[in-house]
């Protein structure tokens, strides 16, 4: 009796079974009975995707007419009703001959397809699955048959032909293993499709003569075109597979139903196996219906999250655009847009080889593919379609927003401006920093997006006010800013800049992208990723390079990454490399051309003459169709610049070899084309110099030479061709008044910038300010300061210069010793910007940080204030310039006499103690003592002499440690603070005569002289916590008991210059250079 | 925030643990104003009287030679300090005496909201320090008594000794 193995691992009598096909695993997965009907085996994928069915139904052999019924009627044919089509299996008996049939996955010779058969004897106690992977366990099955070709449809040998030279490339064997377990899959997959999918899909359709030839299409891809490769990346044919099982499922289930379908809607169910260059091809109403489909229909929807991209991928021309554009605008209680992206999955996908890089949502893709649709569809009125003349704003007359909608268009507000402003009010007396933010709220409403601009506003008083310990006053609101369509244009400005973008710098964006991409870097991504649009001569490289007619298949072929990565491995620079990498973030098909153009390129030289010279050239010629290839897609004008220098040299190097009588072996056309391409930029070159030489008394100002075309003439060629296009199309009059200004200094100023890679030369109101520019080549001449000050943002980065770009040669110094001054100057706020600045001098030479400068200034401020207002003559002692006069004024500063210095080193020092007190510590400064009389009348209003600091244990509720401050005086001795606090907490409580006597008999308060002294009755003692800053009383009794009873000289910790890594010296220089300003 | 004032102490000790006088410089102020009061002349060598070497020298241009202000020795020696001693006791302290005791010297003066800025615009000596304003009122005429009383002794100490006495600014 013969047995085969079911999916559940059991042995079944299989005489009964007519035709039985296995999986490549060996099990069986579906044959034929005596009466002719199939049954095959069907998982829960299978069932219904309903969560009743799905927990209900179970995995079997199930016939396949009743099973379809069942599904495209499960009302009149319910679930309890297919248990009687489910295949009863007689079990097999020991001695029953077992027969498996498995594939060979023979790595070293892979064949389609392959098989092995293993016959071996059933035993009662035999397992045959794997306990931990559910795998048939071939070890107990014996030596198998040789195994031997079973003959496969055309497709599937042919779609595994073509694609199994992918495994030479794979590193390991178990790599090459998994690969070819796809491959084989795959192959069959497609070889059922053909059988048993493409007859229920066809089925009474010889009408839909779009949908015959698409079938028909894609069968002559399966067999002759390698969709993967040259080296296919093993997880995007996994894709594949994944995807034709999908289909087949989908539609084997589904085949009632799709049986009955129009003609239209099979053919969208076909969309989602077309490869995105088929798809090109399917008019857009088609995709259109598609969408809809999608998003009308649950089980239409099902895993199609790919066809919903690939239909916007696949969308080019600018009508299709604009048709695609209208249906996303459209609205039935939400927009089309709002609609589809709420139902796409929120998963992420990573092998999606267009749009973005790396691992994405799949939302993202989404808004970056409408973007890209956006950008050249009539919503963008700045886009203008070819055969379009621009009106005199130089935007598209048709443009949506102009034409029938202009209704719909916000105009009044359609900048929005970012980022953060300070200013100083009157008399520099205070600084105001304002944020401003804006937030889209929540889901969109129709096509209307709503922001709403949060601001908030910091105002530090810094100046002449004597109390502003905590002079900050915040403020934050939110407003509702403006309804906008979801397409139309919306500016952002100062929205964070990045200099290697275009978008924040003017550039229209749609609003929904605002709505997704709420952080910037998502919009970075978003303008990363180039779009495709067509590009001089690319065809005709293309052509050449990949040998005429081929070219489209060659695009084909050359889809992946890793092919890209191995070409660019063996032929070019590190730099080449970098922008290649830049281009694959682009679309897919910036993917293939390059790899197309790189592969070709280095066949072309291997074929071509041995002499260095001539390869060179060729060298140069292929990298210009390169640089296309990659730009083509490109926005960017650094892509066309690339192009542009790229067809200059190689135009050189032809030059150069036949002025040596060396022929070049160009293919005719090819030279003409980089000529074209050298001469229009050399056009646009003639052009660019009678403009700038055009600048007149109106533009430059009466009278004032034109000095630009002279300067620019001084460049290098690559410099004038960069220059022209970073800001040849610059329109302010103003830039170029500042530009000319004092011999085109600034202009001069750029090509230093220009070549030392300083990337904020691209902005216009940059380069118009010699501040920054002179600031900036300074700052970045120093590697160290240049590491800390790029990382900054470029608004950050030009207050930072405006503010010390000009600054002395000592504070440069201090920033050059401690770039992480910048650092912390960056992450500042206003109000601690505006200190840094009046104490640039201590803070970028001392480790004192913004906060504690800012303790430092509440007393400065009040030397400052004594100085101007009380003490006008002193006023000579800073504002002389003299050495003498300087002198003078440090002294004036140093002396103890005049300003009571102790508050220099004791402000910082509540900062200083407070960072550096234990869980189990409280700190205090100025602890002083005040004595009051019988009725409770304070005596002395200041203190007698203060212990500086005084740390107390909470543990041991006791003051453990005394700090001395020593700055800029060191007119005390450690053990005085320690006699002093003994002295204070000796004086008797309670007893009048016991206390008077001990004050005039004291050795310390004896000499200490105070009115009212001789009415002294009892004693607190007044201090300040450094945490809250606020004065503390504690009554005598505790104060004595809060005293340990002696002290030794290690209890007292100074506290000193060196304490904030700096000197006495550089303290007052500080100041001196603060009180000056 | 508690406002601080410089501390100003006169001993004839080093270790300040001898005779001597210790005040806040309001007080200071105060004193001296009313020596001005009665002669400008003599009122200077008081001043002076109260300054160490450091801090005259300081003042007054003189090269410092190594003095900082840790070093406390009086700028007056004990012959100069014969003046100033018969300034305390024959013009001073009689017309102390002479004044009600409940007299208030800063209404008196006028001295209004800032005795340091009154002071300052005395001119003479008195821009060469400030006071710190911390406490300005109930000034009477006993407890200067007691003040000029006290540093008459450590003057007079200083000239039967021959030796100088000592001078410390803190705060």
């Amino acid at each position: 009796m013969k047995s085969v193995i079911l999916y559940n691992g059991s042995a079944v009598a299989s005489e009964l079974l007519i035709d039985p096909k296995f999986s490549i695993n060996g099990y069986l997965s579906s044959f034929k009975t005596l009466e002719g009907k199939k049954y095959v085996h069907l998982n829960r994928r299978y069932f219904r995707n309903d969560p009743i069915e799905q927990d209900a139904s179970r995995p079997g052999y199930y016939e396949e007419v009743a099973f379809a019924q069942h599904i495209s009627n499960p009302n009149e044919y319910p679930l309890i009703e297919l248990k009687k089509d489910r295949y009863n299996f007689s079990p097999a008996r020991p001695g029953d001959q077992i027969e498996v049939s498995m594939a060979d996955f023979n790595t070293e010779n892979p064949q389609f397809y392959r098989k092995r058969v293993f016959r071996f004897t059933h035993q009662e106690s035999n397992r045959y699955l794997g306990s931990r992977d559910g795998v048939l366990r071939t070890t107990d099955m014996g030596t198998p048959d040789p195994s031997s070709i079973v003959p496969q449809s055309a497709e599937s040998t042919g779609f595994f032909n073509n694609h199994k030279d992918g495994l030479d490339a794979l590193p390991d064997e178990n790599a090459k293993r998994d690969y070819l377990e796809d491959l084989v899959v795959a192959s069959l997959l497609i070889g059922s499709i053909k059988r048993i999918i493409f007859p229920i899909i066809l089925h009474e359709a010889s009408s839909c003569t779009e949908l015959t030839a698409l079938v028909d299409n894609l069968q002559a891809d399966w067999r002759t075109e390698k969709l993967f490769g040259p080296t296919t990346n093993p997880e995007e044919l996994q894709d594949y597979k994944e995807g034709l099982y999908n289909f087949y499922r989908s539609v084997y289930k589904n085949q009632n139903l799709v049986r009955a379908f129009s003609c239209q809607k099979r053919l969208l169910k076909l969309f989602k196996l077309l490869p995105i260059k088929t798809l090109k091809t399917v008019p857009v109403e088609s995709k259109i219906q598609a969408l809809n489909l999608y998003l009308g229909d649950e089980t239409f929807r099902e895993n199609d999250d790919h066809l919903v991209l690939n239909i916007l991928t696949s969308t080019e021309q600018d009508t299709n655009v604009n048709a695609m554009m209208d249906y996303l605008e459209s609205t039935i209680e939400t927009s089309k847009y709002f609609a589809i992206y709420s139902v796409l999955d929120t998963g992420r996908i990573n092998r999606y080889t267009f749009g973005l890089a790396g691992e994405q949502p799949i939302q993202k893709h989404y808004v970056y593919l409408v973007y890209n649709l956006w950008k050249k569809s009539r919503y963008n009125a700045a886009y203008i379609p070819e055969g379009v003349t621009a009106n005199e704003d130089g935007l598209n007359p048709n443009a949506f927003f102009l034409s029938d909608a202009a209704e719909n268009f916000r105009a009044d507000s359609t900048v929005l401006e970012f980022g953060v402003r300070s200013e100083r009010g009157p008399d520099n007396a205070y600084q105001t920093t304002r944020t401003t933010n804006y937030e889209p709220v929540s889901d969109i409403d129709g096509n209307v997006i709503t922001i709403n601009k949060e601001s908030s506003s910091t105002q530090i008083r810094i100046k002449n006010v004597p109390a502003f310990s905590d002079g900050s006053l915040s403020t934050s609101q939110s407003t509702f800013y403006g309804k906008y369509h979801i397409f139309q244009s919306i500016t952002l400005i100062g929205y964070k800049p990045d200099l290697e973008l275009t978008i924040p710098n003017g550039d229209p964006i749609p609003a929904f992208l605002l709505h997704y991409a709420k952080e910037f870097e998502d919009l970075k991504e978003f303008d990363a990723a180039v779009v495709l649009t067509a590009e001089i001569a690319l065809e005709v490289g293309l052509l050449f390079f990949t040998g005429g007619i081929s070219t489209i298949r060659h695009l084909r072929h050359l889809r992946h990454v890793s092919g890209v990565v191995k070409v660019i491995k063996n032929g070019l620079t590190t730099a080449d490399k970098i922008l290649i990498w830049r281009g694959l973030e682009g679309a897919s098909e910036v993917v293939a051309v390059t790899a197309g153009m790189i592969t070709s390129f280095n066949t072309y030289l291997a074929s071509i003459t041995n002499y260095p010279e001539e390869r060179a050239a060729a060298e140069k010629t292929a990298q210009t169709f390169m640089w296309l290839a990659i730009f083509s897609a490109g926005t960017a004008a650094a892509g066309r610049l690339k192009t542009a220098q790229a067809a200059s040299e190689a135009i050189d190097e032809i030059n150069l070899l036949t002025t040596n009588n060396i022929t070049v072996n160009l293919p005719t056309g090819i030279e003409e084309i980089l000529r074209t391409i050298k001469a229009s930029n050399l056009l646009d070159a003639t052009l660019f110099k009678q403009t700038l030489g055009s600048y007149g008394d109106d533009i430059l100002g009466n009278g004032v030479p034109n000095k630009l075309l002279s300067t620019y003439n001084e460049f290098t060629e690559p410099a004038r061709i960069a220059f022209r296009k970073e800001h040849g199309l610059v329109k302010d009059p103003d830039f170029w008044r500042k530009l000319n200004e004092e011999d085109a200094y600034l202009l001069d100023k750029w090509e230093d910038l220009w070549q030392q890679m300083i990337t904020d030369r691209l902005l216009p109101d940059f380069l118009k300010e010699k501040v920054l520019v002179d600031g900036i080549i300074k700052y970045y001449s120093e590697a160290l300061i240049r590491t800390a000050l790029e990382p900054l943002d470029n608004p950050t980065r030009s207050e930072f210069l405006r503010s010390f770009g000009d600054t002395t040669q000592e504070v440069f110094d201090g920033f050059n010793n401690r770039p992480s001054k910048i650092t912390e100057w960056g992450e500042a706020t206003g109000g601690e910007r505006t200190l840094a600045l009046d104490y640039d001098y201590l803070w970028s030479r001392s480790k004192l940080d913004l906060v504690q400068i800012r303790d430092l200034n509440h007393f400065v401020i009040q030397i400052r204030k004594k100085i101007f207002v009380d003490h006008q003559f002193a006023l000579e002692f800073f504002k002389g310039i003299e050495p003498s006069d300087k002198v003078k004024a440090l002294e004036y500063l140093k002396n103890g006499r005049r300003v009571t210095v102790g508050n220099y080193i004791e402000e910082l020092a509540k900062e200083y103690i407070r960072l550096n007190l234990t869980n189990t510590e409280q700190g205090f400064v100025s602890a002083d003592i005040k004595f009051f009389d019988k009725d409770g009348v304070l005596l002395n209003k200041s203190g007698i002499r203060d212990i500086d600091g005084l740390i107390y244990d909470t543990e041991q509720k006791k003051f453990t440690k005394i700090l001395s401050c020593k700055f800029p005086i060191n007119a005390t001795k450690r053990q005085d603070e320690i006699d002093y606090l003994l002295a204070y907490g000796g004086i008797p409580v309670g007893d009048t005569d016991n206390l008077l006597n001990y004050l005039s008999t004291q050795e310390l308060l004896k000499n200490k002289s105070w009115k009212g002294k001789n009415k002294s009755f009892t004693y607190e003692i007044r201090m300040t916590d450094v945490e809250t800053r606020k004065e503390v009383i504690m009554e005598s009794d505790e104060f004595i008991r809060s005293l340990k009873d002696s002290y030794s000289i290690d209890d007292v910790k100074e506290i000193n210059s060196n304490s904030f890594e700096t000197t006495n010296e550089e303290i007052i220089l500080g100041i001196y250079n603060f009180i000056r300003k | 925030m508690n406002k601080k004032s410089k501390h100003l102490d006169i001993n004839r000790s080093e270790n300040f643990n001898g005779l001597g006088l210790g005040i806040n410089f309001d007080d200071y102020g105060i004193l001296l104003y009313f020596a001005f009061t009665i002669s400008n002349e003599k009122a200077k060598r008081l001043y002076e009287a109260t300054l160490s070497e450091y801090y005259f020298r300081l003042e007054n241009e003189i090269p410092l030679e190594g003095l900082s202000e840790i070093d406390f020795q009086s700028h007056a020696s004990s012959s100069s300090l014969l003046q100033v001693v018969e300034f305390i006791k024959d013009d001073i302290l009689p017309n102390l005496e002479g004044l009600s005791p409940t007299l208030d010297f800063t209404n008196t003066w006028e001295v209004g909201g800032s005795l340091d800025r009154f002071l300052i615009s005395q001119g003479s000596f008195f821009l060469n320090f400030h006071v710190d304003d911390v406490d300005i009122d109930g000034f009477n005429p006993p407890y200067l008594i007691e003040l000029f009383n006290r540093l008459l002794s450590i003057f007079e100490e200083s000239i039967i000794n021959d030796s100088y006495y000592f001078v410390r600014v803190s705060s």
